[in-house]
């Protein structure tokens, strides 16, 4: 096969994941293998392996160009590797197309606040709740504005009104509206108060310890990616060059200094 | 003053049918970003087939429902056969492929069917009802004004209180967040261009026994009534649609009532140019996004 990416094609239409209540997990083993993805023949991912627990948070580190958007993508199956595996809670996700992946508990905060900007608040949320049982999507609503009050007080407003902040909230809000089993994360701190960083960061920690939820955490704010982390995985060019506890990596100054830049 | 008023009741009832066939090119634009320069021949399309199915069974109602049907697997063909394949990197690729499309459909139905212009029965009597000695609508006027205000109060409800017009608009606005949510946006898109078909169907069956007769060419006209309507309104804007659609309707009516049939078209192209000065996005045209 090329090595050249390419748009991934609808798949087989998938069973939905089991309904919220059922006998299952709610968060589920990620496992990347080998993974290599390129663009137009330029390899910009080379035999990535990666693990992520169930329950777990892991920190995506890396400078820009480091392959951590490519790596996502291609997760959301926007982006179709040239060779290697995805697993996600026991299925390859291989000939899954991006909805089904979605469809089976994978929810993407993509970078850029990407709320749906002529929706208003209400409908965006209420488009997360769209895939759960119709009788429990009022109680999701209420849960992610419990989470988030400034929501809840700008329930009527446009996603194209809403401050950075608000909008970063809101997308994640409405990725934990689908009662996800992994919840990807690409930038969620870029550009945001120190403030909003940790509210939100804070509900990512909340979400992982009490409702067991698999976090993947692309960020370039190490810091406070680490602080919440179990584990951080250092990519740089394409290569994963550190797979450890959170800890063990924030207290390693050469690989800080040679790999993320302070 | 009584030709006012019936100068004024006819313009909505045709207003309300440009309001229509407006709202439907509203609809491809927010559903794909494209101009459906073919609209106008898919619509006389799904005409012919009303009018043949009408002939064939003797009722004008199944003739109606088979061209509906029949623009709603249209706009299906059209959509999942050409316009998905169109490049999205520049509009004028979707344009261009839409005029080929108007090109290919006119001429098979000219070919099938020849020029001539055939009188298509309505269902109601046309000449207008008076009231205290004053003509004001004709019962068929009022059904088209009638059937037009439901659609599009159907069409409200869809898109504002239904989960699927939930997922129409986000697949529309935002296809690849809407993916990550698990709305199949391409299935969005495929019903967006078979409802706008079919409206715009709709829209040529209620004005085709009236006022354009049926040939090959019978919607260039509405088309290009339509197509100012919405762009005077927006684009982007279903409101815009309607809003427009009754004041070029009305603008017309008073303008061929007045002034002679002739100076219409003039005076909805001088509106055209006005907006488009004053407000080049349209009336209705969307917000400004907050940037802080």
């Amino acid at each position: 096969m090329s090595a050249a990416a390419q748009v991934a094609e609808p798949g087989p239409e998938p069973a939905d994941r089991p309904a919220p209540g059922a006998a299952e997990p709610a968060g589920a083993r990620l496992e990347l293998s080998d993974l290599h993805v390129g663009y137009g023949g330029a390899p910009v991912l080379h035999g990535v392996d990666l693990v992520v627990e169930p329950g777990g948070i892991l920190a995506l580190l890396g400078a820009n160009g480091a392959g951590k958007t490519t790596l996502l993508r291609t997760l959301a199956g926007f982006v179709r590797p040239s060779s290697g595996g995805i697993r996600f809670g026991g299925l390859d996700l291989a000939a899954r197309s991006v909805e089904d992946r979605a469809r089976l508990g994978i929810a993407q905060v993509p970078e850029g606040r990407s709320v749906v900007a002529e929706l208003t608040v209400e409908e965006n949320l209420r488009l997360g709740a769209l895939r759960l049982p119709r009788r429990e999507r009022a109680a999701a609503l209420a849960g992610a504005y419990e989470r988030f009050d400034a929501l809840a007080r700008r329930r009527s407003s446009f996603g194209h009104q809403l401050s950075g902040g608000e909008r970063q909230q809101l997308a994640l809000a409405r990725a934990l509206v689908t009662r996800p089993r992994l919840l990807v994360l690409d930038e969620p701190s870029l550009g945001l108060a120190p403030k909003i960083v940790a509210q939100l960061f804070g509900v990512l920690r909340d979400a992982a310890e009490q409702d067991g939820l698999t976090v993947l955490l692309a960020e370039q704010n190490v810091t406070s990616a680490l602080s919440i982390a179990d584990r951080g995985v250092v990519l740089h060019l394409g290569r994963v060059v550190a797979d450890r506890p959170a800890a063990e990596l924030a207290a390693d100054p050469d690989l800080r200094h040679a790999y993320l830049g302070f | 003053m009584d030709r006012l008023l019936f100068l004024l009741a006819t313009g909505l009832a045709r207003g309300a049918v440009f309001a229509l066939f407006a709202l439907s090119l509203v609809l491809i634009w927010r559903a794909a970003r494209i101009v459906n320069f073919a609209q106008g021949a898919m619509a006389v399309t799904a005409a012919y087939v009303a009018f043949a199915v009408t002939a064939l069974t003797g009722s004008y109602w199944v003739g109606l429902a088979s061209g509906l049907a029949a623009a709603a697997l249209l706009g299906l063909a059209v959509e999942r056969g050409v316009m998905r394949f169109a490049s999205h990197a520049s509009p004028l690729s979707g344009v261009i492929i839409a005029i080929g499309l108007v090109m290919v459909l006119q001429s098979l139905l000219g070919m099938l069917a020849g020029q001539t212009v055939r009188p298509m029965a309505a269902p109601f009597d046309e000449s207008p009802i008076v009231v205290g000695g004053v003509p004001i609508l004709s019962p068929y006027d009022a059904f088209v004004l009638v059937v037009a205000l439901a659609v599009m109060a159907g069409l409200a409800l869809l898109f504002g209180r239904t989960s699927l017009g939930l997922q129409l608009r986000a697949a529309a606005f935002a296809p690849e967040v809407s993916r990550l949510l698990g709305v199949r946006a391409a299935r969005m898109t495929t019903i967006g261009w078979m409802l706008s078909a079919a409206v715009a169907a709709l829209a040529a069956l209620l004005l085709i026994p009236t006022e354009l007769g049926l040939n090959p060419h019978s919607t260039d006209v509405l088309f290009v009534y339509a197509f100012a309507v919405a762009v005077v309104g927006g684009l982007d804007s279903p409101a815009g649609a309607l809003v427009g659609g009754l004041v070029v309707g009305v603008a017309m009516s008073l303008v061929t009532g007045y002034l002679g049939a002739t100076v219409a078209p003039i005076a909805v192209l001088v509106l055209l140019v006005g907006v488009l000065l004053v407000r080049p996005g349209g009336i209705f045209s969307a917000r400004e996004a907050r940037t802080a």
